[in-house]
């Protein structure tokens, strides 16, 4: 009686246990890898907003503070966005003929708000204050990264509970890990 | 269900994924952020700002605070500053949010089947030719709208009806008989010795209800100080709960009791008025012994503390039992100096107005050309709404000023949506005579208009509310003092000095009200509910409070006591056959102890025909079609029909069976021996660490004292306006699933004392429901807070099974709002949504808030700045939240009180929260 498989039948059952194997694998891991990866998290992806605004120029070269116009930061949960009042501050005098500016005085006349795209997001259920961390010493880039070296903003981290954690459970500023680490600490 | 196709069963597994994703980070880009385009002053993002306001009810003011977020008002509670409420508020007060952002509200005004707006409205208003012009409204105390009746009545040939179904005018009538005028009565009863309570719920349902409930709790700590309350009611009230002294009598006997009283001081030496033999005849005869006595004692009691008590009535008793109290305050000396003083109403026009019985007269003679029903629901209330309904629509100009299409929208031709208070400038004078503005927290979502600007249409004024409100303030400082503090400077009604009269015709009076034959039957009580006389009947958080004396839900029962439900052989859930003279009504039964005999309590305000709003459409029986008259108890009859009917109800068992759940002892008990719950407290042999060595650093806790609670229920619907706690319905709540996160246990001792347990999470330091969390969602924090993580909860509800104290719970269903009411959302508190648990946070976020604000600040957390929406809410400051370490605060005190226990404290749960024993001063336990 001849051989039911060829010879080649053994390498093939070989391969396919071998593949079977590295794709239920993937399929487990590979999500796993890919939600912890810049590509889930959009970090570095630059994102364009309404007004092609550059913080290399305001924060940078013009040297002009983060919290001249983030001006909750230091104290309250939000760090806000500038009104276009606060834009018009000094571009109603400079840069007044920009057509990039265009989309600002648009606003401007008509009072209807700029609609800039938000960056940096957490999920609702959490609830960060931006004036507890400021006040206790976190520069803003520990979070934002070298913004003034960003022509249009991106995140520079996930954002994860894994980044709050990091710090949390290390660089505490003498505050106990405990509480810092407490559920209700930004769950609520 | 059809079959999954491949591609179907793909593009599910790659959403599910995307929304494993979504749930966990936020993808940058795809939110917005739009800032205003000129900073508004005051506003920041995320910042509260805390506005005074103005609610009323049938004209009487409550001053609150409004705390509004990123312009959307999310939050009320009393005005520190303001005499009605001096911080406290009561569950109509904390409901009131709801409705601002209510989705049943009428939206457009409508003329004949055509929609209008309401600018047209106003022009025809306003053009309106001069003639007999018909206005419905509740009673009014604002001085801008007595102002602009004074000028329409210039225009037109003016009839006003101030229509309110629990008519106050029975004291204003009463203040006549003794006095010769309408007055008010002022009660402060932080000084009062002794009060009494002749069938009024004065802590909790009267205007004042919150401002004299927190000044009795300042007098019943229980020392020598201690003050004693005396309650005389036909059903149990909230009132009636902390009383020291109580007396279920019916209410057409309450006169005799008051009698029996006036002749108890006369024989005591008093000035009181002298009473005939054959009305003192008749006043005995009905009641017995035992009540007689009561009268009595309470009669002495006055006597021996004169000059230091309060006689309080119930607007249901008829004027002359209003008179013969001023009688007993003026014979004890109470009055001027006392605690108790009178003053000119704060109601316009007290006992003016015409009768809505002759509003239907004058359209059936084609007198009433124009009636405007202004925030009003007489066709729903009034003796006879049917006959009103047909006459209203032979009006040519009927409009109804709504904030709801109610039964009174449907008789009229035209209607048009009314603001509410939170979105209009409005002013209104407290009980005391206090006048305070109220100002718009926001602006409105459609086309409404105040009752000020409907008023102003028709007097031909031009200007606005607010520009009418301002005109009465002589600079900018004075009105925006008015507008800082929520209350006109120097604003009460003075005192007024009155001696009362006994005339004849109060003597005739009394005897006819004693001659009164006394029904063989049963004696029918209507009374105010939750939803007060139907007004609130569209507010779902309102409808789902749990009522402070019966638990019931979602509609009313026919309350009677155990006696009398014997004697008819029903017990509770039978449906009884209630007739009077002129209605009759089925309802089902409801027994609860500490009714009267022969008396059957039906509540008002529910059984509404309001298909435009379905929360109150037909939920419980109209009570209102049993009355003969003006009165609110007359004789009836109520017979089983034999048929069973549920009842909607959070807690079916009061009796504790001997376990102790809610002790109780005596003032003169207590002085001799104050350790009568050291039983109930203190360590249990445990494997787990002690307190010393889990209590470093912040811990909080929370003391509650039984002796204060009314159950007045005011604290429940502030934690739901604070937490976003959703509504279930009756159905879900009969399957126990009613979201409180705090509840109030009533229970009762052997001799028949209430005490009213609010229960929350009790933040037990070995938590049983930490145990057995699969995941991990219910853990410790290190400040000592029982933790619950919506994110990491994935329902299998062991906790809930495991906790002793049964608060937590269970979202069965996707509860949360999308429409207009999620505006009312705290943005501070997650929103959750179905398969997870939730329970008390001890208010986390204010705790947060607080500490992100003192960190900010460099500074400590100060003692007493964290407060609960409960305990900001309560008022009789019976809740107190606190840190464990504090010193020299009220909470320290309470945590070292002799009185304290814990609950079930046999479990070994170490609960954070710790109750205060009540301790009842009564006279006879001497």
């Amino acid at each position: 009686m001849p051989a039911l498989f060829p010879p080649a039948a053994n390498a093939v059952y070989r391969a396919a246990l071998i593949a079977a194997f590295v794709v239920v694998n993937a399929a487990i891991w590979l999500p796993m890898i890919w939600i912890r990866s810049p590509y889930a998290s959009g970090e570095s992806d630059a994102i364009q907003q309404p007004i092609a605004f550059d913080h290399r120029h305001h924060a940078r070269d013009d040297g002009i503070d983060c919290l001249y116009c983030h001006d909750g930061a230091e104290t309250e949960a939000y760090a806000g966005v500038p009104s276009t009042e606060r834009c018009m501050g000094c571009h109603a005098q400079i840069w007044i003929d920009s057509p990039e500016l265009a989309p600002l005085h648009a606003s401007w006349v008509t009072h209807a708000p700029i609609r800039w795209k938000r960056v940096n997001a957490l999920p609702g259920y959490v609830y960060f204050h931006h004036g507890v961390h400021v006040h206790d010493g976190i520069a803003c880039a520990r979070c934002h990264g070298e913004v003034q070296d960003m022509a249009s903003v991106s995140r520079a981290h996930d954002l994860s509970m894994k980044f709050c954690l990091d710090c949390h459970r290390s660089e505490n500023g003498g505050r106990s890990i405990t509480r810092l680490t407490s559920c209700s600490t930004c769950h609520r | 269900m059809s079959e999954l196709t491949r591609r179907e069963l793909l593009q599910l597994l790659g959403s599910g994924l995307a929304a494993l994703q979504a749930g966990c980070l936020e993808p940058a880009g795809e939110q917005r952020i739009v800032p205003y385009d000129v900073d508004p002053p005051e506003q920041r993002p995320g910042v509260p700002v805390r506005y005074t306001g103005l609610l009323a009810r049938d004209g009487f003011a409550a001053g609150v605070l409004v705390d509004t977020r990123d312009g959307r008002p999310t939050k009320i509670d009393g005005n520190p500053l303001h005499p009605a409420t001096r911080g406290g508020s009561l569950p109509w007060m904390q409901a009131s949010i709801l409705d601002v952002y209510d989705p049943q509200r009428l939206q457009q005004a409508r003329l004949g089947g055509d929609t209008v707006t309401w600018s047209r409205l106003l022009a025809s208003l306003r053009a309106l030719p001069r003639g007999p012009v018909w206005l419905v409204m509740p009673p009014q105390t604002s001085p801008t709208v007595a102002a602009l009746l004074a000028r329409i009545a210039t225009r037109h040939d003016l009839h006003v009806v101030y229509d309110a179904p629990l008519d106050h005018r029975p004291a204003y009538h009463g203040a006549m008989i003794a006095y010769g005028r309408p007055l008010e009565l002022q009660v402060e009863p932080e000084r009062a010795d002794v009060i009494a309570a002749f069938d009024a719920d004065m802590l909790a349902g009267m205007p004042m209800s919150a401002a004299w409930a927190r000044a009795f709790a300042s007098r019943r700590a229980p020392d020598r100080r201690m003050s004693r309350l005396w309650v005389c009611e036909p059903m149990p009230t909230p009132t009636g709960s902390v009383a020291d002294e109580r007396l279920a009598l019916p209410a057409r006997a309450v006169a005799a009791a008051v009698t029996c009283v006036i002749e108890r001081l006369g024989e005591l030496g008093l000035h009181a008025p002298t009473l005939d033999l054959d009305t003192i005849e008749a006043a005995h005869a009905q009641l017995d012994p035992v009540q007689l006595t009561w009268t009595r004692s309470l009669a002495e009691n006055f006597a021996e503390r004169r000059g230091a008590g309060a006689v309080v009535v119930g607007d249901r008793q008829p004027p002359v039992v209003h008179a013969l109290a001023r009688w007993i305050d003026a014979a004890c000396g109470n009055v001027g100096g006392g605690p108790v003083a009178l003053t000119e109403p704060a109601t316009i026009d007290p006992l003016g107005g015409d009768a809505l019985d002759s509003l239907v007269a004058a359209v059936e003679d084609g007198r009433a050309r124009a009636v405007i029903v202004l925030d009003a629901n007489p066709v729903a209330t009034s003796l006879h709404g049917h006959v009103l309904a047909d006459a209203l629509a032979h009006v040519p100009l009927s409009l109804h000023v709504t904030r709801y299409f109610d039964e009174t929208s449907a008789a009229c031709r035209a209607t048009a949506p009314l603001a509410h208070e939170l979105e209009t400038w409005t002013d209104a004078r407290a009980w005391t005579g206090a006048h305070a503005i109220g100002q718009p927290a926001i602006r409105p979502r459609f086309d409404v208009v105040s009752a000020i600007d409907a008023l102003a249409a028709l007097a031909g004024e031009s200007r606005g509310a607010r520009e009418l409100l301002r005109a009465a303030f002589p600079d900018d400082t004075s009105w925006r003092a008015a507008l800082r503090t929520g209350v006109v400077a120097d604003s009460d009604a003075p005192r007024v000095a009155a001696a009362p009269v006994w005339p004849d015709s109060a003597r005739d009076e009394l005897v006819r009200t004693l001659a009164r034959p006394r029904a063989d039957g049963i004696e029918l009580v209507l009374t105010p509910s939750l939803v007060y006389d139907g007004r609130h009947a569209a507010n779902a958080w309102l409808q789902e409070l749990p009522h402070p004396i019966t638990k019931q839900t979602w509609g009313n029962a026919a309350l009677l006591g155990p006696a009398t439900a014997a004697h008819l052989g029903v017990s509770t859930e039978d449906v009884l056959h209630v007739a009077s003279e002129l209605g009759a009504i089925e309802l089902p039964a409801l027994i609860v102890p500490g009714m009267a005999d022969e008396t059957i309590a039906i509540e008002l305000g529910y059984g509404r025909v309001t298909p435009a709003v379905p929360i109150a459409n037909g939920v419980g029986v109209d009570a209102y079609p049993l009355r003969t008259d003006d009165r609110l108890y007359f004789p009836g009859s109520a017979t089983p029909t034999g048929e069973r009917a549920s009842i909607v109800r959070t807690q079916l068992e009061t009796a504790q069976h001997g376990r102790e759940l809610a002790p109780t002892t005596t003032l003169a008990a207590y002085l001799r021996d104050s350790r009568f719950t050291a039983h109930l407290r203190g360590d249990q042999p445990s494997l787990l660490p002690t307190f010393a060595e889990t209590s470093r650093g912040t811990q909080w806790g929370m003391s509650i004292d039984t002796a204060l609670c009314t159950g007045c229920s005011a604290c429940m619907v502030a934690c739901q306006a604070e937490n976003n706690i959703p509504t279930v319905g009756p159905a879900d709540v009969a399957r126990g699933r009613h979201m409180s996160w705090i509840r109030i246990d009533r229970w009762l001792a052997d001799d028949g004392t209430v005490v009213n347990e609010p229960m929350l999470c009790q933040h037990c330091e070995h938590a049983p429901c930490e145990y057995v969390c699969p995941v991990n969602a219910t853990v410790h924090g290190a400040d000592g807070l029982n933790e619950q993580v919506y994110n990491r909860c994935v329902g299998t509800r062991f906790c809930s099974n495991n906790c002793p104290y049964k608060v937590r719970r269970f979202n069965w269903f996707a509860y949360e709002h999308h429409d207009a009411r999620a505006l009312q959302y705290n943005p501070d508190v997650t929103v959750r949504s179905r398969g997870v648990m939730e329970k008390c946070t001890y208010c986390v976020q204010r705790i947060r808030r607080a500490e992100h604000r003192a960190l900010v600040e460099d500074r400590p957390i100060a003692a007493g700045e964290i407060v609960t929406a409960c305990q900001q809410a309560c008022p009789t400051t019976a809740i107190v939240f606190g840190e464990l370490h504090e010193q020299g605060t009220r909470f320290a005190a309470m945590r070292r009180d002799a009185r304290r226990f814990d609950a079930l404290f046999e479990l070994g749960t170490r609960p954070r929260t710790q109750y205060l024993a009540k301790v009842k001063n009564p006279r006879s336990a001497r």
